[in-house]
């Protein structure tokens, strides 16, 4: 029999999860300062939960595929009982004596993982690849009009390219003709760096931006703000670090 | 035992694996029975994955427990990790029992502490990267080299071209942006990606005949 579902969660949840969620922001947001007590129990926290989410998001594809999912477990097709059993020989690994157990689901996993790796390596990263750059637009109508004409970029993207894989070429030692193709593609590549270190600092610039509008918007029934919360949060975590440090 | 059984089994076992899933995709058509089969190897591997997950939180609650019985360091902080991970769980598994969809998601607790506990650590955890982030660009940013100007120029005309306050500076920002983002830099991410694949090919080839054997864990 199933037991009864919590159902619809109490609207006073919310006010918890801001009272927390300022809380959790600013002792980690200590760190920046120094590491203390405070800020180390959220990133404990943190792991766990982590770690049982991880879990839980495995658990429910790991289900769909094998209990739930049409003509499987549930509607009485056993043979879904072998991976099942095959995936509790993991738990060999604990056993020094059965440990070579483990290495069976492991050995599926990794052949499986591997004959695929192939495959989709060689389609989407390799040929894909490729095949875009040999497509670039070097002539017909309108490929060298505008500014920057799409051809001029095509010849820039096919130098990059060529320029940069030879940076990665060591059969020969980089000289001559092999070392100003390496340097050119050394440029490109820093380029690449660079572009994704900007695109870094925005994603996590627009995170801390997040944080900064929780802090500031977030309200529950229009008498508790969050932000009322920050200047406690920081005496908690200034009282806190003084106390860690007078221990020593 | 003996050594076919603790090593070269499990070798043939990951040959053959891998040797269907080559054969499969370049040599079945797409609809048959047996490409359809191979389909249901990739789903079992889906299911065993799920205990490697589980191996992986029992390897934790292991380490902290430990870490508890001997006294080590920080190891009142192991109790939050071990408690966090206990609730957790249950909370989960409450929703498996109780929710029509028998799935952890499907629990309205457990999304709920997903969304209004684990979502606020993960994204300032995350955004504490911008700071640190900002002292790794000074020590990588500085005008040594050539090299090291290109990733000065590049970054900063990215942040730029990205920000609202490059746009409102000059508005040529945003477009030097995206043409550095769809030109050199796409260039140069499609010979990584190039490199990534032959790299990520020879090693699945060099694990299927067994010349990389890591996987397997040490020898016992």
């Amino acid at each position: 029999m199933i037991p009864p579902n919590i159902g619809q969660l109490p609207p006073e949840l919310d006010l918890f999860a801001a009272i927390f969620g300022v809380f959790a922001t600013i002792f980690i947001y200590s760190f920046l300062w120094k590491e203390n007590p405070l800020s180390r129990a959220v990133e404990h926290l943190f792991v766990g939960l982590a770690a049982v989410f991880t879990l839980a998001f495995m658990y429910d594809a790991a289900l769909s595929q094998a209990v739930w999912g049409t003509n499987r477990l549930a509607e009485g097709n056993f043979i879904w009982i072998i991976p099942i059993l095959l995936s509790l020989m993991y738990f060999f690994f604990f056993s020094k004596k059965y440990f070579f157990l483990y290495r069976y689901p492991v050995s599926i996993v990794a052949g499986v993982m591997a004959g695929m790796m192939i495959c989709g390596m060689i389609q989407s990263n390799f040929l894909a690849q490729i095949q875009a750059t040999v497509e670039l637009p070097l002539v017909g109508a309108g490929v060298w009009e505008g500014w920057p004409p799409a051809g001029l970029n095509s010849i820039i993207m096919i130098i990059g390219i060529i320029t940069a894989l030879t940076f990665f070429f060591f059969t020969w030692e980089h000289t001559g003709a092999l070392g100003i193709s390496t340097r050119i593609g050394r440029y490109f590549l820093m380029a690449t760096f660079g572009s994704a270190y900007g695109g870094t600092v925005m994603a996590r610039m627009s995170l801390f931006i997040g944080r900064l509008r929780f802090l500031y918007e977030t309200s529950y029934q229009d008498w508790f703000w969050a932000w009322y919360l920050v200047p406690i949060a920081a005496i908690i975590v200034i009282l806190v670090a003084l106390w860690d440090r007078s221990k020593g | 035992m003996s050594l076919v059984v603790k090593r070269y089994i499990p070798l043939a076992i990951t040959f053959i694996m891998g040797f269907i899933m080559v054969i499969a995709t370049y040599f079945l058509a797409p609809g048959t029975p047996a490409r359809d089969a191979t389909a249901l190897l990739t789903a079992t591997v889906d299911v065993l994955v799920v205990t490697a997950g589980a191996i992986g939180l029992v390897a934790l609650l292991r380490h902290h427990l430990m870490n508890i019985n001997k006294r080590g360091r920080f190891w009142q902080y192991s109790t939050i990790t071990i408690i966090a991970v206990i609730i957790y769980l249950i909370i989960g598994l409450y929703g498996v029992a109780t929710h029509e969809q028998r799935y952890m998601y499907a629990s309205e607790l457990f999304s709920w502490v997903y969304s209004n506990i684990y979502v606020h650590m993960d994204m300032t955890i995350f955004s504490l990267l911008a700071f640190f982030i900002a002292s790794a660009a000074y020590r990588a940013f500085r005008l040594r080299s050539l090299e090291a100007s290109v990733l000065l120029i590049v970054g900063s005309l990215m942040l730029l071209g990205r920000a609202p306050i490059g746009g409102v500076i000059w508005e040529g920002f945003p477009a030097i942006a995206e043409w550095l983002l769809t030109v050199p830099n796409a260039a140069g991410n499609r010979a990584i990606t190039i490199g990534i694949a032959i790299g990520a090919i020879s090693l699945a080839i060099r694990q299927l005949l067994g010349v990389e054997r890591g996987y397997l864990g040490p020898e016992r």
